[in-house]
């Protein structure tokens, strides 16, 4: 037994409640040791399809995951390491509507996504609800990781304010090493272990900076910044009455890739939409646990989740055609109500 | 002048072997060009061509984020310059 855990701290496992939000090339190793651990509970949420480009560094998910949602793999592959955790996955963007309702109710929350949007959602939301917050982001050679303890310790805007997702480098644009991915993941668990075992994360107010091509780690002090609008305001999450959002994804394998979700929460029978689907004649429908998928028509394939999230891969000549969007967008409403 | 303690990781520094150094300078711009002529960091790799830092690098003065490049440093400053790292 590691003295640093102790049965104590095995126990305090076993009863934690955690909450991964992006399934890439952080969730995954992360998942993986929460499980392998014998985590309590954890909820993954990823509003993603697998990609074969994914692959060399998600090692959950293999070639014939092509196109299937992250989370519904992940949860599949989980289950088979530890049948004793619970595991929650959700297919869902993180929005400012439901960001508050995703993560809630957990111990704490590892941010293992790729945007700077999702991860503003989420360390606010965090702050609001007292919920301790590890960030981690790797890019190229390079790593990070802190953590933050609402009202104790600088948070994600107080280090990283202002930032906008089209400003940043992306991992399937300048690539990222596999290695560096691992380390800021177990990095994250670290944190989350010490954490859930009543010690003192050892993250707090500072950064853990990793450059794999020199194989250096330097640890950088910080403080909470007066100015920060989250740590300042707590500004609390607003639902605003669209029917619906989309936004365009990357473009990726020669498609288009579009995401599609509701303002609020939203709980779809798939029994019953896959009936209606059915009765539509629509072509490759297919129904998994937490998802259908279905062609509405060549170039389009769309998978909808039991929450209402919607990702449809458009084939690269119909994705640069004008008024993709609004087809897209009826079918979706078509699907929804 | 003001002797500072300046950090810089080695993905973008040029000298290699000095990750922490000390630097007198009496601002952040005036560090940057001491940075520069010593061969530690090249200017291009924080400043724009506006002449401002970078998008993409923060700076940390004793901790706190701080983007006035004409900020005045005192004796035993902590200054950092970070690249952004935020892919997952």
């Amino acid at each position: 037994m590691l003295s640093t855990i102790d049965i104590d701290g095995q126990e305090r496992i076993f009863k934690a409640k955690v909450c991964i939000v992006g399934m890439g090339g952080l969730g995954c190793p992360a998942s993986q040791q929460l499980v392998a651990m014998g985590i309590g509970y954890l909820r993954i949420i990823d509003r993603d399809i697998v990609s074969i480009t994914d692959l060399h560094r998600q090692h959950l998910y293999n070639p014939e995951d092509k196109g299937k949602m992250k989370v519904e793999v992940a949860f599949e592959r989980l289950k088979t390491f530890n049948p004793e955790v619970e595991i929650d996955p959700r297919p869902v963007a993180i929005t400012e509507y439901n960001v508050e309702d995703e993560i809630r109710d957990v111990d704490l929350v590892l941010d293992c996504t790729d945007s700077i949007k999702a991860r503003y959602l989420v360390n606010r939301a965090c702050l609001k609800l007292g919920i301790p917050y590890i960030y981690g982001a790797a890019i190229e050679n390079q790593g990070s990781a802190f953590t933050v303890l609402p009202g104790k310790t600088a948070c994600l805007e107080c280090i990283y304010p202002g930032l906008k997702d089209e400003d940043l480098p992306k991992c399937a644009v300048v690539g990222v090493h596999p290695s560096v991915l691992s380390i800021i993941a177990s990095v994250q668990v670290g944190e989350a272990i010490r954490i859930i075992t009543g010690k003192e994360p050892n993250l707090a107010n500072k950064m853990l900076l990793v450059d794999f091509n020199s194989l250096s780690f330097d640890i950088l002090n910080l403080k909470r910044s007066e100015q920060c609008p989250a740590c300042n305001n707590y500004p609390s999450v607003e639902l605003i009455k669209y029917v619906t959002k989309y936004e365009i994804g990357c473009a990726r394998e020669e498609q288009g890739i579009f995401y599609l979700y509701p303002s609020g929460k939203v709980s779809i029978n798939l029994a019953e939409l896959y009936k209606k689907l059915n009765n539509k004649g629509y072509k490759g429908l297919s129904r998994n646990k937490f998802s259908i998928s279905f062609e509405p028509e060549e170039g389009i394939r769309i998978s909808i989740s039991n929450e209402g999230f919607c990702v449809a891969q458009v084939s690269f000549k119909l994705a640069t055609q004008e008024g993709i969007e609004s087809k897209l967008m009826e079918i979706y409403k078509e699907v929804l109500y | 002048m003001a002797k500072v303690e300046v950090f810089i990781p080695s993905s973008i520094r040029k000298d290699k072997n000095a990750s922490k150094v000390q630097v007198e300078a009496s601002n952040l711009r005036e560090l940057i060009e001491e940075l520069d002529k010593n061969k530690i960091v090249e200017k291009e790799r924080l400043l724009d061509n506006k002449g401002e830092i970078k998008r993409l690098i923060n700076i940390y003065v004793n901790g706190k984020i701080e983007r006035n490049l004409d900020l005045e440093l005192n004796d035993g400053d902590e200054v950092s310059f970070i690249p952004i790292v935020a892919g997952g």
